[in-house]
């Protein structure tokens, strides 16, 4: 709960043809992570499963066309669970699944020429607004002269000024009559003794010939008339073609056989994934990956269960050099997902790093608390929550959860909607003495600072970084460095004297800070490096001072919204009964928007500033077990 | 083979990464710009794409050859080499930005022309994309960037009219036709004049003000490259020095970033095959102590 599972590197040998069995048990199993053999490539030089894999991609990559073409959406729970793909099923599932790719995409190929088609013929009576006026026979463009070459046809619009300069050289003029977003419609004319070299350039600028109906050889009102129903026509056909794969895709064989296809290859992807990590010599193989510690036994079971002795599993806890590439599972109550979330939106928690999401819900919900404390509001947040909760799934529970928060600062402070005369106040209204808030708030950022700290101490020493964790400005050193300060400044408000004690601890703390920090720019020049080790230490006095400040923010809200419930009853108090409830009525709903996001944003901000920049590193790698369904990463998860 | 595409990988790679540093503090015309430079590596994943389609070779040979394009990654390889023909190819290659490619591949390809040009409009299209953002580009480094750009230009317009007239031997029509259609010193008219020069020899005599001084001496289209090529990096390592930052020096700084990769490619590549470094140096054009020979 508080860090990452205890994980177990794994390592399992087994016989070649038990390894499809064994990607099937293993998908089954659920918390495996596989990972690349640490086995050296020359011990176990053959990827035994590659031909497999290839297999598989292929006829994946057509099955996921199919589905795409028919629009079938592939089932969720997947058929016989354990019993795998042998190479000769997934061979004739994948020669079958070609053979109907190959008639989609023939089918998808005269689609594509219709919707080409289309495009043209209606761009073709587009064009003929331009011989509207013309009124002219436009058989006259298509005849052929001894003398002139005249030729009619249309061009992508770009390079049309190289393409005329280009027929300039070869002695011919071009005409635009139609001009659209694409294309340029034009009549080419020149000598005929020069067609042979326009030929080429023709072709290079992608001229294509217009395909003139025979319709086109009279009149443009006649021509249009034949346009119309030819668009008519193919809009028709384009219809029975879409008809036609609806109807095949609804096929109830061809339906069923592809559902089949659908549950062969998801019992064939936990090999095929596996092939690629899987090393094997002769008929031995060898995969390797992390399971959590807890998980040992089942996995040696269900391996016995279903190969008895024909397997060996090798299980280690990870070394110290590998803790990097660990993954990270973490174990939490469904309550707590939303806050999860929130803290996987910073970073994944290194394996061995404390998990800061239970910190992280406490404090965020009693920091919102403080900031938005108001029975009323509290109360909407929670019946947001409960109402909403389909539509904010896990969500909902933070809602509930900050709601509730406020309700009890709602309470301690006396507010409902604003109004202070409702309830009494447990303690006191945040406005009848904004010192004692502030004090508070001061009070919960020391608190917070510490905690952080002590957390970064902890992570540090678990990583190893025992000079960082001592010597560091977030570390011992730093520690006491930020109690030097607070006692320093507690003595001097309450006797207006430091003191010798703090000024003492200060100092040490600030020695090793500096000591530290030059050890660690060894090789840099000794001016630079002595301007980078003072910055260090002066550095890490202003942001213990002023992120001790930062949570003042706590009092400031809270102060906030009274205040702005004073403007919504000033202005309340201006109008009558109507206007009175209409302005008490915006002037809440208002502050729950507006107010509520900043305090929110207010407090995400805290923590992950505040907090999570000392003390959580955020770059660990999530844990991603094999199943039969795709791949998910899980990094906090419900066991 | 794959000891060369590993060093290709790697300096894509590097170069990528510095470039996306390099992009950071910028925003607007200027980030998109760089962000197109990085494109050209792109385009040479879809020609091997499509290439390798035609040519029915299977999906591993084809990835082999692929560089990997990081984030700066915008066609979608995978569905690419998930098609089984080129005709599915095409019909995917529609549904990406490179939409105005497949039909024109498609065209190109009814009409039985070489893979060459489909080649030729790739590069087309990408010089003259980069051109048209140069000159959209009018804050600050406006001018700049429009030397560099335009000289990059000016340089693939004529190493490619001379490769088509003299190597191909197209028509003076065709070989203008398919430069690309923007120009910075070499105007369109002494590029019409060039495409109607008779031999390689009389290009070069009718060369005018300031390309008969760059290209002196020039004896073939390959020197023509390497002289053009570092009147293209004298121009960038003068910007490099004497700006500000601005997308032009960004755009300078990763033009010579890319020749000093490609030089460190070229000097492994002859290492590795024991070439002597008098003739490395000699390929490179520079002299020992790495002064660039003029």
């Amino acid at each position: 709960m508080f860090k990452p599972l205890t994980m177990q590197h794994i390592e399992l040998s087994l016989l070649e043809h038990d390894a499809a069995q064994a990607a099937l048990l293993l998908a089954n199993f659920g918390a495996f992570a596989p990972e690349i053999s640490e086995v050296p490539a020359d011990q176990l030089p053959e990827l035994p499963g590659e031909a497999y894999r290839q297999a598989y991609m292929e006829t994946r990559a057509h099955l996921d066309k199919i589905l795409a073409h028919y629009e079938i959406s592939a089932p969720d729970a997947v058929e016989a669970p354990m019993q795998p793909v042998s190479p000769r099923q997934l061979v004739e599932t994948g020669s079958w699944l070609r053979t109907v790719w190959g008639k989609c995409s023939e089918q998808q190929e005269r689609m594509r020429r219709l919707r080409d088609e289309l495009r043209r013929a209606a761009q073709l009576l587009r064009a003929l607004d331009q011989f509207a006026h013309v009124s002219i026979d436009l058989a006259l463009l298509q005849r052929r002269s001894a003398l002139l070459d005249i030729r009619v046809g249309t061009l992508p619009r770009s390079n049309i000024q190289r393409f005329e300069e280009a027929l300039g050289l070869a002695g011919y003029i071009a005409i635009h009559f139609f001009t659209n977003e694409e294309q340029v419609h034009m009549i080419v004319a020149g000598a005929v003794g020069q067609a042979g070299e326009i030929e080429r350039v023709l072709q290079a600028a992608g001229w294509r010939t217009m395909d003139i109906p025979a319709e086109f050889r009279g009149r443009p009102d006649e021509v249009r008339r034949e346009l119309t129903e030819r668009l008519a026509r193919m809009t028709e056909e384009q219809a029975q073609e879409d008809a036609r794969r609806r109807s095949e895709g609804a096929q109830e064989n061809l339906h069923e056989r592809l559902i089949d296809a659908t549950h062969v290859l998801a019992r064939a992807a936990p090999y095929a994934e596996l092939a690629g990590l899987m090393r094997g010599r002769g008929s031995l193989v060898t995969v390797c990956g992390w399971i959590p510690s807890s998980q040992t036994p089942r996995l040696k079971n269900m391996l016995e269960a279903c190969f008895g002795d024909r397997f060996v599993l090798r299980a280690r806890d990870p070394r110290a050099d590998e803790r990097l590439r660990v993954p990270s599972l973490i174990w939490h109550h469904p309550w707590l997902r939303p806050f999860a979330s929130l803290v996987l939106s910073y970073g994944v928690p290194r394996y061995g790093e404390i998990d800061p999401t239970v910190f992280f819900a406490v404090s965020f919900v009693l920091m919102f608390g403080m900031m938005f404390g108001d029975v009323g509001h509290g109360g909407v947040l929670i019946l947001a929550g409960v109402l909403l909760r389909r539509r904010l799934e896990q969500y909902a529970a933070l809602a509930i959860a900050v709601g509730l928060s406020s309700v009890v600062f709602g309470l301690l402070f006396g507010s409902v909607f604003g109004f202070e005369s409702l309830l009494p106040a447990l303690w006191m209204s945040p406005l009848s003495d904004p010192t004692r808030m502030l004090g508070v708030a001061l009070g919960w950022g020391i608190g917070f600072i510490l905690l952080a700290t002590a957390l970064t101490i902890r992570n540090r020493i678990v990583d190893g970084r025992m000079p960082d964790a001592l010597l560091g400005s977030h570390g011992a050193a730093g520690l006491v460095l930020y109690l030097g300060l607070l006692l320093g400044a507690w003595r001097y408000a309450t006797t207006g004297q430091t003191g010798i004690a703090p000024l003492l601890a200060v100092c040490a703390a600030l020695s090793a800070i500096f000591a530290h920090s030059w050890r660690q720019n060894r090789g840099v020049a000794r001016g630079e490096k002595l301007m980078i080790a003072l910055m260090e230490a002066y550095e890490s006095i202003m942001s213990y001072i002023s992120n001790t400040l930062s949570f003042l923010r706590l009092a400031a809200f809270s102060l906030n919204h009274v205040a702005l419930f004073i403007a919504v009853f000033t202005v309340a108090n201006m109008m009558r009964s109507a206007g009175y409830w209409t302005t008490i009525v915006l002037g809440n709903i208002f502050i729950l928007v507006l107010e509520g996001g900043i305090v929110g944003i207010q407090t995400l901000r805290l923590e992950y500033y505040e907090g999570f920049s000392r003390f959580f590193g955020g770059d660990g790698r999530p844990f991603r077990p094999l199943t039969l369904r795709k791949r998910q990463t899980f990094v906090f998860q419900n066991y | 083979m794959q000891y060369t595409g590993e060093l290709d990988q790697s300096n894509v790679t590097i170069l990528l990464s510095e470039l996306a540093v390099l992009i950071r503090p910028l925003s607007g015309a200027a980030r998109e710009l760089l962000g197109y430079w990085a494109h050209r590596f792109e385009l040479g994943n879809l020609k091997t794409i499509i290439r390798g389609k035609m040519a029915d070779q299977p999906r591993s040979l084809i990835e082999r050859q692929l560089q990997d394009m990081g984030a700066f990654t915008s066609l979608p390889v995978d569905e690419l080499l998930q098609s089984d023909t080129p005709a599915e190819l095409l019909r995917r290659l529609e549904q990406t930005p490179y939409a105005e490619i497949a039909s024109r591949a498609r065209h190109l390809l009814e009409q039985g022309e070489a893979l060459f040009a489909l080649d030729a409009a790739l590069d087309r299209r990408y010089f003259a994309g980069l051109a048209r953002r140069g000159r959209s580009t009018d804050s600050g480094p406006g001018q700049p960037l429009r030397d560099i750009i335009g000289c990059m230009v000016d340089r693939v317009n004529l190493v490619w009219l001379l490769r088509y007239r003299f190597a191909y031997n197209l028509s003076p029509a065709q070989a203008y036709y398919l430069l690309i259609p923007a120009s910075h010193r070499l105007l369109p008219q002494q590029m019409q004049q060039l495409a109607q020069c008779a031999s390689f020899e009389d290009a070069m005599s009718s060369l005018s003000n300031p390309f008969d001084k760059i290209l002196e001496g020039a004896r073939n289209t390959t020197e023509v490259t390497l002289k053009m090529e570092k009147e293209n990096w004298r121009i960038a390592d003068n910007i490099l020095r004497h700006s500000n930052f601005n997308v032009a020096r960004a755009l300078a700084y990763m033009m010579l970033r890319e020749r000093d990769l490609r030089r460190l490619r070229a000097i492994a590549c002859g290492r590795s095959m024991r070439v002597g470094g008098d003739a490395i140096r000699s390929a490179l054009g520079i002299a020992e102590g790495g002064r660039e020979v003029s």
